[in-house]
């Protein structure tokens, strides 16, 4: 489980669940990547505005395995 | 989209099996799943009426997932649900299985072989590149039609955006041969309408169409080895695995089972969104308000109530037990994404068509696990780039009624009259 600073929101990632789908890359792409190598998110902005929130929410239900969550 | 719960319904009444049901309104489906989540979750059926197989072979009947959470865990243990014996609920002959189906109805490691051919050309990373050439053909055919006021969306429309993306990335050139592949992918899955079938049998409406899209690949595979393209059909042509091509059935079925997937699901989602703004003005006004900042919600929401596939079947590889029911090895399992879209457990209120819902995990594009749908990506920029064109250029849209195909597995709409005010050009 990776938690990333996000001043008001945390995002976390839990690798074990991740398969690299990358949809979340999709609700918000400031915020997520997918590692070519390693096929799996990787988090392009620790610390993303408030008004990502709606998009953060987006990427946690569109994403197929469960993997991620926002916290705050 | 609105259900009235009949009181008077109980789950003993509800026939999943029976071809009448899924002559039903939308409302009537939904109102029993509603009665089945409710008093039965996990139901067993009699063998779906279908004339796939001759009655003496098709004596199987089904145990049915209708709960968001069994869906999603049956959908993630691929090792206790297989995918390998098929995965829609009327059962093929093995055979026909092969040439139609693909990696969708296999296992790993071989589906994690075929999958991964054409997995990097629809990655969302690739998609973000795309978004502008999708835009660019949704903008093109709206062009075409903004200024007459009037058609049928599901025929001038839904049908051709995902057609023009479908055939461009698998190199298709126009003419006769792309126009009878597409027709033959909108086509397969309509086994189940009897209007479209007219006079031919279900099975006769599969094969056939099976047989057009072989055909194609047979004819374009020894052409992209000779010349190979930037296409995905050259990735086809050319993928090798242990040093061995796939053999021209692989292929053939492949471009069957992709094909179709491109060509007969976001169709019907697109031709459904304009449906639901047509039935909720509240929706459409704000959806119009702020297009792009509601338009991600809004995809979300049009995917979550029109599901495209109503369903995905597996088969259990060892006695297991969902939700008390204990399921038997090689039983058949089918995973309603119709009813788990429509959980209450997950979703507040969940008839209502409300583009601002959050959270909205819909299991539109499958439960994930290893079958999630390799296009997701590709229908959400899709959907996106057309409901951006139509509700900032014609946004008064109104459909009426729409004919909705008929059948257990494809939640279709073949006809949707609409109107708008013809957009002027400066």
């Amino acid at each position: 489980m990776a938690n990333v600073a996000t001043g008001r929101l945390r995002i976390e990632v839990n690798l074990d669940r991740c398969a690299g789908h990358g949809q979340c890359l999709l609700a918000a792409p400031t915020v997520f990547d997918v590692d070519e190598a390693a096929h799996q998110v990787i988090v392009l902005d620790p610390d993303p505005a408030e008004d990502l929130r709606g998009a953060l929410q987006r990427a946690v239900s569109m994403c197929p395995t469960g993997a991620l969550e926002v916290v705050g | 989209m609105t259900a009235t719960i009949p009181t008077t319904t109980t789950h003993g009444d509800i026939d999943l099996s029976a071809r009448s049901f899924w002559a039903k309104s939308t409302a009537e489906r939904d109102a029993a799943f509603t009665v089945l989540r409710r008093e039965n979750p996990v139901p067993w059926s009699r063998p779906v009426e279908s004339d796939l197989l001759p009655p003496e072979l098709n004596t199987k009947g089904f145990w049915s997932l209708t709960k968001h959470e069994d869906i999603r865990l049956a959908s993630r243990n691929p090792e206790v649900f297989s995918s390998a014996d098929g995965v829609i609920m009327e059962s093929f002959a093995p055979e026909l299985t092969e040439l139609v189906q693909s990696f969708i109805a296999m296992d790993a490691p071989r589906h994690t072989q075929l999958r991964g051919i054409t997995m990097d050309a629809f990655k969302p990373k690739n998609m973000r590149t795309l978004e502008g050439w999708i835009r660019g053909h949704a903008r093109d055919l709206i062009d075409e039609v903004a200024e007459s006021g009037a058609g049928d969306f599901a025929v001038l429309v839904s049908k051709v955006l995902p057609a023009r993306i479908f055939s461009s990335m698998f190199g298709l050139p126009p003419g006769e041969m792309r126009e009878r592949t597409v027709d033959a992918c909108q086509r397969l899955l309509a086994f189940t309408d009897p209007e479209v079938c007219g006079d031919k049998t279900g099975l006769e409406i599969l094969a056939d169409a099976m047989m057009d899209i072989h055909q194609t690949a047979a004819e374009i595979v020894p052409e992209r080895r000779a010349n190979p393209g930037e296409d995905l059909m050259t990735w086809l042509a050319l993928a090798e695995f242990d040093g061995e091509r796939m053999t021209d059935d692989e292929i053939g079925a492949f471009l069957v089972m992709v094909g179709v997937a491109a060509n007969d699901t976001t169709r019907h989602a697109s031709a459904q969104a304009i449906h639901f703004f047509s039935q909720h003005p509240d929706q459409r006004a704000l959806l119009v308000e702020d297009v792009p900042g509601r338009i991600d919600g809004a995809v979300e929401e049009v995917l979550r109530c029109s599901h495209p596939l109503n369903h995905m079947r597996r088969t259990a590889t060892q006695d297991t037990v969902i939700r008390g029911q204990e399921i038997k090895a090689g039983e058949n399992v089918v995973l309603w994404y119709c009813s788990g879209n429509r959980d209450e457990e997950v979703f507040d209120d969940p008839f209502r068509f409300d583009i601002l819902r959050s959270p909205n995990p819909h299991i539109t594009f499958g439960g994930g696990g290893p079958h999630f749908c390799l296009g997701a990506a590709l229908a959400r920029t899709t959907l996106k780039s057309l409901l951006s064109e139509v509700y900032t250029r014609i946004p008064d849209i109104q459909s009426s009624e729409p004919d909705f195909l008929i059948g257990n597995f494809s939640n279709g709409i073949k006809r949707l009259p609409a109107t708008w005010t013809p957009e002027k050009r400066g």
